[in-house]
């Protein structure tokens, strides 16, 4: 199964979808509230917002009324002494209307302040005023005297009663040129109700008034046109628009339509020296709100309406004054803060509150997920357990159901299978104590990462006493990093380091209180959830390497000196050929007359190769090369000592015949293989004690092989053939660094002397399928013989 | 919910199980018979067959794409097949498709398309089932095609190829990215060179020795007699269903 698939059809996500909801489920109610009360809280500030301006607008509208209301009585004696005049003086003689416009100058002079004066004119050129002079009243009557126009100024007191008279000249005065006079002239043919005209505001200066004049043109019975004039004072009217509260901060100003101010805030120092009234405009600068509710009354006409400006929102009202002046307008306007101020303390307040709401919301949900999670983790732990129970009960179940589960004779390679997957471990190797009680023999050992099986490495007591002390005292071990302690030092070295394990679980099987094998649990991610597996492989384990033993024991005690076997070291070989190359020098050898060239159909051939023995760094090379000069010379004495037929070196591979005869020589193929052991002890010794990568790795096969002889003096000695192949094959492919691979043909020569261990089936084109055999060790039977 | 897996099945269990499945078909197919097959993982079973259309309709049942039949009066499925502890019929589509991309297939039609080069076509599958990268995916495409007795990946479209090198496409495709199952339809044609029958033996040896099951299912049985050995399990497909 690749590792790396995009989906593994063995989980289902549906529950993982839930466990997502689950998580997001309450965060997504959370936002739900939060957006819930945004919109609230927006919709009722709106809704508080426009019903703050409408009541405002309402406001401001009744203001706009009181104001034009009270701007129409400023302004009203203008229309109705006027009218009043058109009637009372229309007489034909013109001094008793004169007398008539002074009564009625000084009654209206008397009662209202804000008027200021009145004229008289006739077409004839008379004229005629009245207005008041330092607390009395001051009638004057142009007229002619020392044959020059003269103002004759007769003062008098309320009631009319003479009290000084002078004089002012008059040169050059013709009231018919006055614009009073001629602008009520052109209105004259008007409606009654738009006969009355206005001049602009203008001063006065000696009485530092602003003054705006009503006219109205009338005849006299005998049809002679009279105007009649009346003069208000505006000073009074900006003091009022002054005086006027429009919301907070609100202002009034009354303006015509080009912006001229004729009354309000602009007008403050009229009456002082220096001002000119009669230039006085809205400022853009100062005055956005006015000049922008101007321009849209300009385009609108009367109405209410919201401006923009320095930031902020202000209501305006707009109107037009039909009592006064018909091109004046009063404009009123207030910022919206001032009456929907309250809006955005209650928005804050709902703001405030919302955060409140929502906190307690997240915490709720926080909560809930939390809960959630629990659970989740609930089920999964439950989940886990169940998943464990039933882990264990297949394992266990497979356990109990194997054949010949507690028959010693028959290999059991799922046990290592079941404890590296149980326990999640790198490698899981089971090890039996040999009957010397100096050895651990490794029956089966089991790569989880290379799902491969591997067996037959020896442990003696001589290289790893620490290990043997813990087994002797029946410990188990527990080491994180096993290269950090004394005990496991050589066993991470020769064993452990294969792989790059750092973590070993090491537990002795104990029969009866002895030792009689161990298990071992390298890098084990999940120890604690293998237990039940680990101490029921155990279990077996000590009844089958307990039974093993009582046999050997028995055995060793009836048939004491059998050699079942040949001996290890046969005197009657002939002595090896050390070949240098692919030399043969047969005359070296007494006795021993050289193969002749040919095939040779079984021939036991091994094959040892080095790897991983390469450097570019001198130093490292040098070491190197002085390791493998040891190690060849301890190859080099094992296989003499073995008597084997030849030895042959071939770059970092080594080339071993056991015999090389016609017929089948078992005696050669035990010889090679037990130099095959004593090799394998020997470099593992000798590489264990040195920090180094170098590995080994041998294969033996018994199979056809081509001798042949070249050169000149033909003693160039040569083989190749199937074996040689084979041999090599298995050497290069045997599972782990320090195993001896050997082919079925070979295992099918050894089997009755050497304890093999089953690598499994292999196909080959020219051979079909075959299996292929770790050799793991000298057979019990055998080393009692031997001892 | 805690996921749902299925590991102790589908670690210790069987590969593919046919537990008296019984298929949807007509007489003309599969016979809708009950179905009973066991395959452990590493285990190669052999079924003769000479009808070629039920034997693409096993290998449907056995893929998934067969549904078993249900039945009339209770409305549940007659039987069940289990791929790797896994029911077809409990699996969504996507979750099927997945598993399927576990599974290495020899059809008798090939399945080549023809507006791809061959090399797309091989490793198509692999490139939408798993995450391994692109230069992996070739790399390994290019040693089973050189194992298969090709130079290299070939890259041209299928149909200009040799009908051996077509046939050799078809081994690099089913035995890429490690299946755990082989469905083989008629693997081995007997016209072939002996090379390509030992270069596909040597193959399927090794996906059995990683615990790939092999479902071999073909006309000749000589095809297989020099690989079969005593012990593997041995069918006939027929009208009665499968036939020991």
């Amino acid at each position: 199964m690749a590792t790396d698939e995009i989906i593994n059809p063995a989980i289902d996500t549906t529950g993982r979808r839930w466990q997502l909801f689950q998580f997001i489920g309450p965060i997504l109610g959370v936002i739900l509230v939060i957006v819930t009360i945004a919109i609230v809280t927006l919709y009722t500030y709106r809704t508080m917002r426009e019903g703050a301006i409408t009541l405002s607008r309402n406001l401001l509208r009744s203001q706009q009324r009181y104001i034009t209301e009270e701007v129409s009585h400023y302004l009203s004696p203008a229309t109705g002494i006027s009218f009043m005049a058109s009637g009372l003086l229309a007489g034909n003689d013109m001094k008793v209307n004169a007398d008539n416009f002074m009564a009625l100058g000084r009654s209206v002079l008397r009662g209202m302040p804000h008027v200021d004066s009145f004229y008289l004119a006739d077409d004839q050129g008379h004229f005629w005023m009245s207005t008041r002079r330092e607390g009395e009243y001051e009638e004057t009557t142009l007229q002619q005297e020392d044959g020059a126009p003269y103002y004759r100024h007769r003062i008098t007191d309320k009631d009319g009663r003479f009290i000084s008279t002078d004089r002012l000249s008059a040169e050059g005065y013709d009231p018919r040129l006055r614009p009073w006079y001629k602008g009520a002239l052109r209105f004259e043919d008007r409606a009654p109700d738009h006969r009355l005209f206005w001049t602009d505001p203008y001063p006065y200066l000696s009485t530092r008034q602003f003054i705006v004049t009503a006219s109205m043109a009338f005849r006299t019975l005998d049809g002679h046109h009279i105007v009649f004039a009346i003069s208000i004072s505006l000073n009074q009217l900006t003091r009022f628009v002054n005086s006027l509260k429009v919301g907070k901060s609100g202002q009034a100003v009354i303006v015509d339509l080009s912006g001229h101010v004729i009354a309000g805030h602009n007008m403050m120092d009229i009456g002082k020296p220096g001002f000119d009234a009669t230039n006085v405009h809205l400022d853009p600068k100062t005055q956005p709100v006015f000049v922008k509710a101007l321009n849209v009354f300009r385009i609108m006409g009367d109405g209410t309406g919201m401006v923009k400006a320095r930031g902020e929102s202000y209501v305006t009202i707009a109107s037009a004054m039909p009592l006064a002046k018909r091109s004046w307008v009063l404009l009123l306007n207030a910022p919206e803060s001032d009456f929907a101020s309250f809006t955005h303390a209650v928005q804050k307040q709902a703001v405030y509150f919302s955060i409140i709401i929502v906190g307690l919301a997240l915490v709720l949900a926080m909560g809930l997920i939390y809960q959630g999670r629990r659970v989740v983790k609930l089920q999964k732990d439950l989940t886990a357990v169940a998943e464990k129970k039933k882990e264990d009960n297949v394992v266990l179940l497979r356990i109990t159901n194997t054949e010949g589960l507690l028959n010693s004779g028959r290999e059991q390679p799922y046990f290592s299978e079941a404890l590296a997957e149980r326990a999640s471990a790198r490698r899981a190797s089971v090890w039996r104590l040999l009957s010397d009680g100096d050895r651990l023999l490794c029956e089966d050992m089991f790569d989880r990462g290379r799902d491969a099986h591997g067996s037959g490495m020896e442990l003696t007591r001589t290289g790893h006493p620490g290990l043997f002390e813990c087994l002797d005292g029946g410990h188990v071990i527990d080491l994180p990093n096993a290269e950090e302690d004394q005990r496991f030092q050589s066993v991470q070295r020769v064993f452990m380091r294969m792989i790059g394990s750092r973590h070993l679980f090491f537990l002795p099987v104990m029969e009866e209180h002895r030792p009689v094998g161990a298990i071992m649990l390298e890098d084990p991610y999940q120890l604690g959830e293998a237990d039940r597996v680990i101490m029921l492989i155990a279990s077996v384990l000590a009844v089958r390497f307990g039974y093993v033993q009582e046999e050997e024991r028995k055995q060793a005690s009836q048939q004491p000196g059998q050699v079942p076997v040949p001996s290890a070291v046969h005197q009657s070989r002939p002595q090896m050929r050390v070949v240098e190359g692919f030399l043969l020098q047969p005359e070296e050898h007494d006795g021993d007359s050289r193969p002749a060239a040919g095939l040779y159909p079984t021939v036991p051939i091994m094959v040892l190769e080095f790897s991983e023995s390469y450097s570019s760094n001198k130093d490292t090379a040098q070491a190197m090369l002085e390791l493998v000069a040891e190690l060849v010379s301890k190859i080099e004495g094992i296989a003499k000592e073995r008597g084997l037929f030849s030895a042959q070196v071939a770059g970092n591979r080594f080339i071993f015949l056991g015999s090389c005869s016609q017929n089948v020589d078992a005696e050669g193929a035990v010889h090679l293989a037990e130099a095959a052991i004593g090799i394998r002890e020997a470099c593992l010794m000798i590489i264990s004690q040195m920090n180094t990568q170098l590995m080994f790795r041998i294969g033996i096969d018994v199979g056809p092989v081509l001798i042949a002889y070249f050169g000149e003096n033909n003693d160039i000695f040569n083989l190749w053939g199937e074996g040689l192949t084979m041999a090599e094959a298995l050497a290069h492919n045997a599972p782990d660094g320090g195993q001896i691979q050997v082919s079925e043909r070979a295992y099918q020569t050894l089997q009755g002397a050497f304890l093999f261990r089953l690598r499994g089936e292999f196909f080959l084109p020219n051979n079909g399928i075959s299996n292929s055999y770790i050799l793991a060790g000298r057979s019990e039977t055998a080393v009692a013989g031997n001892a | 919910m805690a996921e749902d897996t299925s590991l102790p099945e589908s670690d210790y269990g069987f590969v593919l199980k046919l537990d008296d499945a019984v298929p949807v078909s007509d007489s003309t197919g599969l016979p809708p018979v009950k179905y009973n097959l066991a395959m452990e993982p590493g285990e190669c079973v052999f079924i003769e067959c000479r009808d070629q259309f039920r034997i693409s309709q096993f290998t449907d049942f056995c893929a998934g794409l067969l549904p078993v039949k249900k039945d009339a009066v209770t409305g549940k499925e007659q039987g069940t097949v289990r791929c790797m502890g896994l029911d077809w019929s409990e699996l969504d589509e996507r979750r099927a498709q997945a598993l399927r991309g576990r599974i290495g297939r020899i059809t008798e039609e090939s399945g080549w398309i023809d507006l791809y080069e061959m090399h797309l076509n091989i490793l198509w599958p692999s490139l939408h089932h798993s995450r391994a990268s692109y230069d992996r995916l070739v790399e390994e495409a290019v040693h089973l095609s050189q194992s298969f007795g090709m130079p290299g990946l070939p890259t041209q479209l299928p149909e200009k190829l040799s009908p051996l090198d077509r046939k050799r496409s078809e081994y690099v495709r089913a035995f890429m990215n490690r299946p755990s199952l082989l469905l083989l339809e008629n693997p081995v044609s007997l016209g072939a060179p002996v090379e390509l029958y030992n270069a596909f033996l040597t193959e399927l040896t090794a996906a059995r020795e990683r615990g790939c099951a092999v479902l071999w299912i073909g006309a000749e049985r000589s095809a297989w007699a020099g690989y079969a050995r005593p012990g593997m399990q041995r069918f006939r497909l027929g009208g009665n269903g499968l036939v020991k």
